[in-house]
């Protein structure tokens, strides 16, 4: 009996350190922290389809869905660290949300294994609008304080953060009305009814809107004619970014090959060009360099976010 | 043109396509047959497949899933008074008596009909007129138009429970009430959570609709097994479809109800549910037969499925026309297309002119495919009903709760739909309608948030002048006044008129 009991622990062992040598040899889950369908959802979708190309093993997407990805973060924090359960989160509830509310994790609950993508944010008006250029804008608004409407995709959230910041950096009085999601405010924008939204560059294609400026340090690459807003005097950088995160204790050898898998899926030819189809630009950074990045961002957004909540 | 045309004939009708758009429909049946499940569930099971098919053979399977899924939560309305998606909730109100009375093939052939009409108009709708009901959308579409909208379908629960409007009102407003919970959409803050993090979302519509209409019937069930009330067992081994005479004086509300559904759905966010019920009253009022709804009466069965599958038509209009999708089930629609390089939005005709022909057939034909899905799932349903009543009663209760958690994955949700269960049973016990609660819940977030935009872009004007900039918005808020109050008094002079009479 004794020696039953004693091979099966051996066997039990072995076959935990055989799990850690071979990882992954079982179906990993990808957490999304938010509704099928939307941004976050496709790509983390996208990504899931590429590492599982890379690993050989079933990776299957998971929404948890509310509270603004609050439920998605805490399931990924709160799963056990064995490289089976990743999370993909945007930046938002990240790096912005923690400075709004109390949250039930903090960013060091959670292992940066890498940036997926990153594009900054465009100040959008329809294509119709007489202004040419951010000055125009806000000569314009400056002038009719009051008279007009911007739009976000809801209180708290990135587009909500980046016009309440770009109209205080500039010292404009526009009134603020909060939709759901992108469709709305987009589709109030092609109703007239607001003037202003941001976003990231893959609605362009879509509608009839024309950007003013981007809300980044430098021009980008892919839209070299959209001045920089630094270029009209403020520093407003607002961006959307897709990390893959995992629980905080991993064994080091798992988050090395997690990290390796995700770094090629990132750079893998179908990754790219399904993330190019949906108007997004692939961005890889290792663990050490995204933590460097999570945490910039992180402290940039304490400050200007500490500031607005305070009107 | 044409050339695009013959181009989208011959990309359609390939044999890969056809079988791919029938077992999408097939499958969308079943799933919105199953109750608890519903089109999301379907759509998401789905969207791996489509992201290995190519672009039409995608489209084909999202069409054939989306169009069937909402008929299939039709056919577990009239045969176990179990909406299988929140849609059916008015199918089942007039399905589910006539199912009792032993007419259930009868009730899904109306069913059945009434739903390809609905759904072949507002596919006509989208061919012809897409981007000028699109334009329509943006220019009507604005806030205080559709609270207005929203308004009429909260006036509807007046109707809804003639004879009982007391107790309806409230359940109406205790649906408002339990919408609040969570997050206010303005300001963020966070209503009625009682600290706890799971409430911060606020209760989510799976778990009301699989709580009111699924658990809430089972628990019934049990009810009325243990009191041992005869209770007729529902045969049902086919369609019957209705002979041409009894469409006689019907076809007017069919076209109307569908008309109903394509000018709600055009409009992102109303909502297919909203625009059931409004249909559904609409029909009550000009039917003769309008105090036999809610005993068994086509006309209703017509006016609600009508209406509801006329929407698929109209949510598309906005997301191919100008890539704003109106519910869950287009956005995901949106997001794959878009995978496949196919950009929908102001672009789309001029870019891919065969694709938009080829969706438009597609779509056609999934409303078609319905008819021999139709028998299939409703056979084999006919035998699943006839299990002994714990088993079904079990597998309800199952799928009900599997379709709670697949959305949002949240364990929470499972526990909250089994004590709105016992919550909704307990109304039914004392004859409070529960429709009016889900009518109240669901359109509670869309009337507060755009009633909170409607005072924005109000701004300083006073509410008199603000209301009467968009004539459309009067009309219907007239409209809705209507709704509510006529029942109200007609019960009143009824009653005044019984009176006089015992005097007499």
């Amino acid at each position: 009996m004794k020696k039953v009991v004693v091979t099966m622990l051996a066997m039990l062992f072995l076959a935990g350190n055989a799990m850690a040598a071979n990882y992954p040899d079982r179906t990993m889950t990808v957490v999304i922290p938010f509704g099928a369908g939307g941004e976050t959802d496709i790509v983390a979708r996208i990504l899931a389809q590429a590492i599982e190309e890379e690993a050989g093993v079933t990776v299957a997407p998971k929404n948890i869905v509310g509270a603004a990805g609050m439920n998605g973060c805490k399931a990924v924090v709160s799963a056990k660290p064995d490289g089976y359960t990743v999370g993909v989160i945007p930046s938002a509830p990240l790096v912005m949300h923690p400075h709004m509310r109390k949250l039930p994790y903090e960013l060091s609950a959670f292992e940066l294994i890498g940036r997926v993508t990153y594009d900054p944010y465009l100040v959008l008006v329809h294509k119709d609008e007489a202004w040419t250029d951010l000055n125009a804008m806000i000569g314009d608004m400056k002038a009719n304080p009051g008279k007009y409407h911007w739009g976000s995709s809801g209180t708290g959230s990135v587009p909500y953060f980046a016009g309440k910041n770009l109209f205080e950096s500039f010292g404009v009085d526009a009134k603020h009305v909060p939709f759901k999601g992108d469709a709305g405010a987009l589709q109030a924008i092609a109703a007239k009814r607001v003037k202003l939204y941001t976003t990231t560059a893959g609605v362009l294609a879509k509608h009839d809107l024309k950007a003013l400026a981007i809300l980044a340090p430098e021009k980008s690459e892919k839209l070299p004619e959209i001045p920089a807003v630094s270029e009209f005097g403020q520093d407003v950088f607002y961006s959307q970014f897709l990390t893959l995160v995992a629980p905080k204790g991993m064994p080091e050898d798992v988050i090395k090959r997690l990290e390796e898998l995700v770094a090629k899926a990132v750079a893998s030819e179908k990754f790219v060009s399904d993330i190019q189809k949906l108007g997004m630009t692939p961005a890889y950074l290792s663990a050490a360099a995204t933590k460097e990045f999570v945490e910039g961002e992180w402290a940039r957004n304490e400050v200007s976010i500490k500031k607005m909540m305070e009107k | 043109m044409l050339e695009n045309i013959l181009a989208s004939l011959s990309m359609t009708f390939t044999p890969e396509v056809i079988l791919i758009l029938f077992i999408g429909v097939v499958f969308g049946c079943i799933v919105g047959a199953i109750p608890g499940l519903g089109t999301c569930v379907a759509l998401v099971v789905c969207l791996p497949f489509t992201l290995k098919l190519d672009s039409i053979s995608a489209i084909a399977l999202l069409m054939g899933v989306y169009g069937s899924s909402i008929y299939g939560g039709s056919i577990s309305a009239v045969l176990i008074n179990t909406p299988g998606t929140p849609q059916s909730a008015a199918t089942g109100l007039d399905g589910y008596p006539m199912a009792r009375k032993g007419l259930a093939g009868q009730a899904l052939g109306w069913v059945t009909l009434a739903s390809i009409f609905g759904g072949l108009l507002s596919c006509l709708a989208l061919m012809v007129a897409a981007p000028q009901l699109a334009d329509l959308s943006l220019k009507y579409g604005g806030p205080l138009e559709i609270c207005a909208l929203i308004c009429m379908g909260l006036a509807c629960i007046s109707s809804l429970s003639e004879g009982n409007q007391i107790k309806g009102i409230l359940m109406g407003l205790a649906g408002l009430l339990l919408a609040t919970i969570g997050n206010d959409p303005v300001s963020g803050e966070m209503r009625f959570i009682f600290n706890t993090d799971a409430l911060a979302g606020g209760i989510s519509l799976m778990p009301v609709v699989v709580g009111i209409f699924p658990l809430a019937e089972v628990f019934y069930r049990i009810h009325e097994l243990r009191s041992s009330k005869e209770v007729q067992p529902i045969e049902c081994s086919s369609l019957i479809f209705p002979k041409l005479v009894e469409w006689k004086g019907r076809v007017t509300n069919l076209v109307r109800s569908a008309m109903i559904g394509i000018g709600l759905g055009i409009l992102p966010g109303v909502g297919a549910t909203a625009s059931t019920f409004v249909s559904y009253t609409t029909a009550q009022k000009f039917s003769k037969n309008g105090l036999d709804f809610g005993k068994g009466e086509p006309d209703g069965l017509i006016a609600a499925e009508s209406s509801n599958n006329a929407i698929t038509g109209g949510a598309l209009i906005p997301t191919l026309a100008l890539g704003i999708p109106g519910e869950p089930a287009t956005a995901l629609m949106l997001a794959s297309m878009t995978l496949h390089g196919i950009i929908p939005g102001v672009r789309l005709m001029v870019d891919n002119p065969d694709v938009v022909y080829s969706s438009f057939m597609l779509l056609i034909l999934a409303n078609l495919l319905i008819i021999p899905a139709a028998f299939i799932v409703i056979r084999t349903f006919g035998y699943i009903i006839k299990a002994p009543a714990p088993i079904l009663l079990g597998l309800i209760v199952v799928c009900s709760l599997v379709g709670v958690y697949i959305p949002s994955g949240m364990f929470f949700d499972v526990p909250l739909a089994l004590a709105i269960g016992v919550m909704a049973f307990g109304m039914r016990l004392y004859n409070f309608p529960v429709t009016p609660l889900l009518i109240g819940y669901v359109l509670g977030p869309q009337l507060e948030f755009n009633l909170s935009q409607a005072a924005i872009y109000r701004g300083d004007m006073s509410v008199f002048s603000y209301v009467t900039t968009s004539p459309l918005a009067m009309v219907l808020f007239s409209i809705a006044g209507l709704f509510l109050f006529l029942p109200i008094l007609r019960s009143m002079f009824l009653a005044g008129k019984s009176a006089l009479r015992a005097k007499v």
